[in-house]
């Protein structure tokens, strides 16, 4: 029975990462990290077929595996479309920003505030300048790009 | 074969070409030609319902153009995929009329074309007859539906539902695949056919025993609950409704349902022989919940997509019925008609709630104006007086919903609830549990109809008894009454002769199963 084994043990990974994207999906809000969530559940379920597939010496888990890629990319391609729209309206990834649409007369749920553009810009740190600065040739200028 | 394979997907391949077609020409039509677009989108609907009939598109061996032919690979031919394509190119024709005047910051072309797509996954779904086929017509429904979303208003509610709808669908495509992939991992096989005869025949090679089946019933009815709105699963539908426009909402209400239901039908209740015990459980305790929750909650509601939101959960909950005694049918010690009675009753039911929900969003439409469309209950106050032929509509699709006889509505509740008492063992056994929780079914069933009634009459009461509170402008397009005109139509006629349409879903209900015992089908009175 090694085969049904190693078979538990692709299964056992491919369930781990389908529940990680799971909790990953339902406690994030970033709208990024969500799709990417959402896409690391969808390759649980590709590793599972796929161990299937090689169980039961099938070509069918993998044909499946491909067109669930594909869906995938079209997936995400309509979602950096959505997000780019939706960042130009609010200026921020943070899926409680949206919370407009509830049942009349029901509180808004907030577990914590959207955190504010308003706070202090950072500081960045700069580079003390070691050395002098060389002088440019006017006339190597010409033949050699000093920038690359 | 593969020339078989184009032949049968003509319709489909229609459509698609229509909607590509209807993309590439709208980056050339100057301003708005709605009317024009919509034009070509019913063109491309009529042509492939034309060649649904045609019989030199079906295959070899076909003795006539609606007969189930045995052919091997991933597109069943049977007259169940038959029904879904006409539902799916009726209802898809409905909502094309209905996007004739969209707002003003909605492109038409595109709207059109994207609406056509999805009805061309619709179609799809109706036929798939392999795992693969089936999940990229059920993504070919909601790619198109967040687009779609995204295009009806320019406006942050709409953006909302966009997002809302899009973070839970993927969710449960998902959770579907995942079901998918220990039905698959149970037998080895991605065709529903053969799936069926290995586990009919019934040999473990995995060593699990029954855990990968379980698993996956449980995974797709929870992946597809989200398609038909089931109960714990319905949570989007209120919000993404109330953000979204008349013609979304609609389209949410219906296109998803139809997939979902076929799905369920082709996955669990053909597919998956040796399961039934937990599945109709499973599908009982889902469609109780899902109606009483979803017509207690529309009581309270004063948006009028909100309410048809909860109105439309309600109605997956009726629909799941026949799901369940389709199920609980599929046991050996239980008669076949009642298999087929439960499945029919159910598809029955899908066309008379698409054309009478298509029918509202469409009068909902038409009275609203293209940037300022009818959200409140009271924006509908007095329309009986102000706009006497939309509101009679909406007034004639409401009754249909409550289940009002002589309208269509009434028949599809009634097959429903007959196929549910009709549930009993035909050679004794021990099925007295079952016949009991059926029969509990039907009760409650009949309990949800009448509360129903109270919100459905409750807008025929704000379009009547009430003074305008605003001026409805009723500037929805021709398009729209001519959708709602046709949906009017239709309602009173299949409430007058319910018959053929009734026998023509039973009929593609026996034509499911590969060798059919031709059993008889006792007709409703």
């Amino acid at each position: 029975m090694l085969e049904v084994q190693l078979l538990y043990n692709y299964l056992v990974i491919g369930a781990l990462l389908f529940g990680i994207g799971l909790v990953g999906l339902l406690s994030r809000r970033n709208m990024l990290i969500m799709f990417l969530a959402a896409e690391m559940m969808l390759q649980g379920v590709s590793l599972s077929l796929v161990a299937f597939g090689r169980f039961h010496n099938d070509w069918g888990g993998t044909t499946l595996v491909i067109l669930i890629l594909t869906v995938a990319a079209c997936e995400a391609a309509i979602l950096l479309a959505l997000v780019q729209c939706l960042f130009h309206r609010t200026g921020n990834l943070d899926i409680a920003v949206w919370h407009d649409l509830r049942d009349a007369n029901q509180p808004k749920f907030i577990d914590q505030e959207v955190p504010g553009d308003d706070a202090a810009k950072p500081e960045w740190p700069t580079l003390t300048p070691a050395g002098i600065e060389p002088e440019v040739d006017a006339d190597e200028a010409l033949e050699h790009r000093i920038h690359v | 074969m593969s020339l078989d394979a184009i032949k049968i997907l003509t319709p489909e391949l229609i459509v698609i070409l229509t909607a590509t077609l209807i993309y590439v020409l709208g980056a050339f039509l100057p301003g708005r030609h709605w009317g024009r677009v919509a034009m070509l989108g019913l063109i491309g609907a009529a042509i492939a319902l034309y060649c649904t009939y045609e019989y030199r598109f079906w295959p070899e061996g076909a003795q006539a153009p609606l007969a189930s032919v045995e052919i091997k690979g991933p597109i069943a031919v049977d007259l169940f995929g038959q029904y879904i394509r006409w539902l799916a190119l009726l209802v898809g024709s409905l909502f094309v009329l209905t996007a004739q005047r969209p707002s003003s910051s909605t492109p038409a072309a595109e709207m059109v074309g994207t609406l056509l797509m999805s009805v061309a996954g619709t179609m799809l779904v109706g036929s798939a007859r392999e795992l693969g086929l089936l999940f990229l017509g059920l993504e070919l429904v909601s790619i198109p539906t967040y687009v779609v979303l995204y295009l009806a208003r320019g406006d942050r509610a709409s953006q909302e539902s966009t997002v809302k709808y899009f973070f839970l669908s993927i969710l449960s495509s998902g959770v579907l695949l995942y079901g998918f992939t220990f039905l698959y991992g149970l037998t080895g096989t991605t065709d529903l056919v053969e799936i069926r005869q290995i586990l009919l025949a019934g040999d473990d090679t995995l060593g699990a025993g029954r855990l990968f089946g379980r698993l996956a019933l449980v995974l797709i009815f929870a992946g597809l609950g989200f398609r038909i709105t089931a109960v714990p699963f319905h949570f989007y539908a209120p919000d993404v409704f109330q953000g979204t426009s008349n013609l979304n909402a609609g389209l949410l209400s219906v296109l998803p349902k139809i997939v979902g239901f076929t799905a369920l039908v082709r996955l669990i209740a053909i597919a998956m022989p040796g399961y039934e015990v937990l599945a109709w459980r499973v599908a009982i305790v889902l469609a109780v919940l899902t109606m009483t929750l979803g017509n207690v909650l529309a009581l309270w509601q004063d948006n009028v997509r909100r309410m048809l939101a909860y109105s439309s959960i309600a109605h997956a909950g009726y629909m799941l019925i026949g799901l369940a005694v389709g199920l609980a049918a599929n046991m050996e010690d239980v008669s076949s008609v009642a298999l087929f009675q439960g499945i029919g009753s159910t598809i029955f039911y899908l066309v008379v709630y698409g054309v009478s929900t298509a029918g509202v969003f469409a009068a909902l439409t038409a009275l609203g104006e293209p940037d300022k469309q009818v959200d409140l209950l009271d924006d509908l106050a007095g329309a009986g007086k102000t706009h006497p032929f939309v509101a009679g509509c909406i007034a004639v699709f409401m009754f249909s919903l409550a289940g009002l006889p002589p309208l269509a509505g009434f028949w599809g509740k009634l097959s429903l609830f007959f196929s549910a008492l009709g549930v009993d063992a035909p050679t004794g056994g021990d099925t007295s549990d079952l016949r009991k929780w059926f029969l509990a079914l039907a009760i409650v069933a009949a309990l949800n109809a009448a509360i129903a009634a109270a919100y459905y009459l409750r807008i025929v009461g704000v379009m009547y008894f009430r003074s305008p509170l605003t001026t409805l402008a009723g500037e929805g397009g021709r398009g729209a009454r001519v959708a709602l005109t046709a949906s009017v139509v239709l309602v009173v006629l299949m409430g007058l002769a319910p018959g053929r349409l009734q026998s023509g879903a039973n009929k593609a209900a026996q034509s499911l199963l590969p060798a059919p015992a031709t059993p008889q089908v006792a007709k409703l009175p």
